[in-house]
């Protein structure tokens, strides 16, 4: 499974080795094993431990980042803070001639400047961290926990939602800021699995997740409630101005031609959509049932509109 | 007939086990971990090696399937999709005749007469009270663990609601009561169950069931065949060469039921002859569902009392003679012991709700 993490990492990974390599051969080269009697253990234990897990650490870097810049300088600092630990490790099982005592002057060199090297690109990092909170805005309210996001649609979960509907109750009820929870529902959804497969319908999903996103502001919150239905949160907003954000959705949403797989027909959905304003005195609990409830009210008046236009 | 048990590896694996490992699959959770302790590969499920051996499960894999599957999978959905996808499509031959059924008290005897075939894990049981008819799950392979139970019913709910609604074109007024506490993913009932909109649902019951309108059940079908229905049940027989369609724990339910009823003799002794196995044999099939025999009757009992507390409303001194209580104060220590609480208190519990 971690295959192809390791695969695009390969040359790393080599000169990971070598400078291993180089390192230990040089040092068993120039010196000579000490005699049992002088090691201490203690010591070598520790240092010992403190290399295994800078490379521990290089592993995870590995393993956890796609290639570029970032990755680049996170490795090189992890490499040389990870030789002068080495270094200091072999030392404690060998000495050195006189002529080589150079080695044990520089050991210590290499760490300073890898802890240079591993700030700068830890700066890096939280740059490029910078630019996927941007990417990730609408979808994610300051908290993040990888473990509530929904795996179709890369939208936060309703447990997640559940969460900020607690934190933006207390703030509502604090400041006296009213806030509004939308509900969407795709109508038809089963019908359309069973035309298309779920595969497409999982597809489906992910778009129209997408298209919430781009109609709602920075401050608001898209999630997937549970299957074909979406929550967002409007934080210090009125019925009134949800409205128009939910005209502007259904109008988009109306817009979108989903093509299933490479079939060029265009499938337009078309989705139920209510929106009710809290003040903040229920719990989170109640204003998803609320919601809920508000949901199938408004499905029964739309299934009668339309009975009625049918007849 | 013979029933099946725990570790008979004869489950078809294309219906439940493949779609679950299908769907679980989709959602992030890598097929060998699923499988993890089920002593299968996913190479096992490969299309070459199913078509040359076909491939049965135990429902002991399956059940070891879904408790993997609730731990790797989050968001608490693919029960519900299993369901929602279960009928007609999933069933073969069986759905064409579930499908020509005439109402859905029929379609229920069809599931219950080929309960291997349907819904292997739990079984249903069907009683009538007033104008309402309760249809009553417990588990057919023994004791389930939290997870298993939760998602096994979870599952069966979706697949009953989604036939009822896929037949009837609506979803008629039901009442759900459920025998474990209210869930975290709730939002799943709200949407998949309709919870709030036409089902009422009741968590931290003693007694899981679908009560339904007895009307709704035998309301015909317009489009139904029974020929169409016939030949698909005759072709489910030719295909049949399983020589047993409901379960051990099943059999022994509706045996033991039977028996409370008319006050036979309930020894285990007894209860072996009829099954023909000797009282170790029957004690050793119980230990393989992590059962015992005075637990089971025990859990008959006790859901016999709760089914005429709850449903009839009959006293406390109807129900200890109708279970043959020697007087009502015996009844009531028993029933405490069953459920944690006493009949008045649960009586007026069920009242607020």
């Amino acid at each position: 499974m971690n295959t192809p993490f390791i695969k695009p990492h390969f040359h790393l990974l080599v000169i990971l080795f070598i400078t291993l390599a180089t390192v230990i051969t040089a040092t068993f080269s120039l010196g000579e094993l000490k005699p049992s009697k002088e090691l201490d253990y203690f010591d070598a234990l520790g240092e010992g431990g403190m290399t295994v897990m800078t490379l521990v650490w290089i592993g995870f870097i590995l393993l956890s980042r796609p290639t570029g810049k970032v990755t680049n300088w996170l490795f090189s600092g992890l490499l040389l803070m990870n030789i002068s630990m080495l270094l200091d490790f072999i030392d404690e099982f060998i000495v050195y001639p006189d002529n080589s005592a150079w080695l044990t002057a520089i050991e210590s060199l290499p760490a300073p400047v890898g802890m240079i090297i591993m700030s700068i690109a830890l700066y890096q990092w939280h740059q490029e961290q910078m630019t996927i909170s941007a990417q990730l805005r609408r979808t994610e309210h300051v908290h993040r926990d990888h473990n509530l996001t929904d795996f179709i649609t890369g939208l936060y979960s309703a447990k997640y939602m559940k969460q900020q509907i607690k934190h933006q109750l207390l703030y509502s009820k604090k400041n006296n800021m009213p806030f509004t929870v939308m509900m969407l529902d795709i109508r038809q959804f089963d019908q359309f699995n069973r035309q298309y497969s779920h595969q497409q319908g999982d597809n489906l999903l992910r778009e129209i997740g997408q298209v919430i996103t781009m109609n709602i502001r920075d401050q608001d919150l898209a999630c997937r409630y549970a299957s074909d239905r979406f929550v967002v949160l409007f934080p210090n907003t009125t019925t009134t101005l949800a409205e128009v954000f939910s005209w502007h959705i259904e109008n988009s949403l109306a817009n979108v031609a989903f093509k299933v797989g490479s079939d060029q027909r265009a499938n337009y959905q078309k989705i139920t959509i209510c929106s009710k304003e809290f003040d903040g005195n229920q719990s989170d609990y109640q204003v998803l049932e609320l919601m809920s409830q508000q949901m199938d009210n408004t499905k029964i008046k739309n299934n009668k509109h339309q009975d009625k236009r049918v007849a | 007939m013979k029933g099946y048990e725990r570790y008979d590896e004869v489950l078809d694996a294309q219906q439940l086990l493949l779609s679950l490992i299908d769907l679980a699959t989709k959602r992030g959770a890598h097929p060998d971990k699923l499988l993890k302790g089920t002593k299968l590969f996913s190479s096992d499920m490969s299309k070459k090696n199913l078509a040359k051996n076909g491939l049965t499960c135990s429902a002991n894999t399956l059940l070891t399937v879904i408790e993997n599957c609730t731990k790797l999978v989050k968001g608490n959905e693919i029960s519900f999709l299993l369901g929602r996808r279960y009928f007609p499509s999933q069933l073969g031959l069986l759905g064409q005749a579930l499908m020509n059924c005439r109402h859905l008290g029929d379609m229920l005897r069809l599931c219950q007469c080929f309960q291997l075939d349907c819904f292997p894990l739990m079984s249903l049981q069907l009683k009538h009270f007033n104008k309402n008819s309760y249809l009553i799950f417990q588990s057919a392979v023994g004791k389930l663990s939290k997870n298993q139970q939760v998602f096994i019913t979870e599952f069966m709910l979706s697949a009953l609601l989604g036939a009822i609604k896929y037949r009837c074109g609506v979803l008629p007024q039901l009442t759900i009561h459920l025998d474990y506490p209210e869930v975290q993913h709730i939002e799943q009932y709200h949407t998949h169950l309709h919870m709030k909109a036409n089902i009422a649902v009741h968590f931290d019951q003693q007694i899981c069931m679908l009560t339904i309108a007895s009307e709704q059940l035998y309301l015909p079908f317009n489009d139904s065949a029974i020929s169409l229905k016939t030949v698909a049940l005759e072709q489910v027989r030719q295909l049949e060469t399983r020589p047993y369609t409901t379960s051990f724990i099943q059999q022994l339910n509706s045996y033991l039921s039977q028996g409370l009823l008319e006050k036979g003799d309930l020894s285990q002794d007894n209860c072996a002859q009829h099954f023909g196995y000797s009282s170790a044999t029957l004690k050793r099939k119980l230990a393989n569902h992590q059962l015992n025999y005075q637990g089971v009757i025990d859990a008959i009992r006790s859901q016999q009392a709760v089914f005429q507390l709850i449903v009839c409303q009959h006293s406390n001194e109807k129900i200890a003679d109708d279970l043959y209580f020697t007087d009502v104060s015996n009844f009531r220590k028993a029933f405490k012991r069953w459920t944690g609480m006493t009949p008045n208190s649960m009586r007026a519990q069920h009242c607020f709700n």
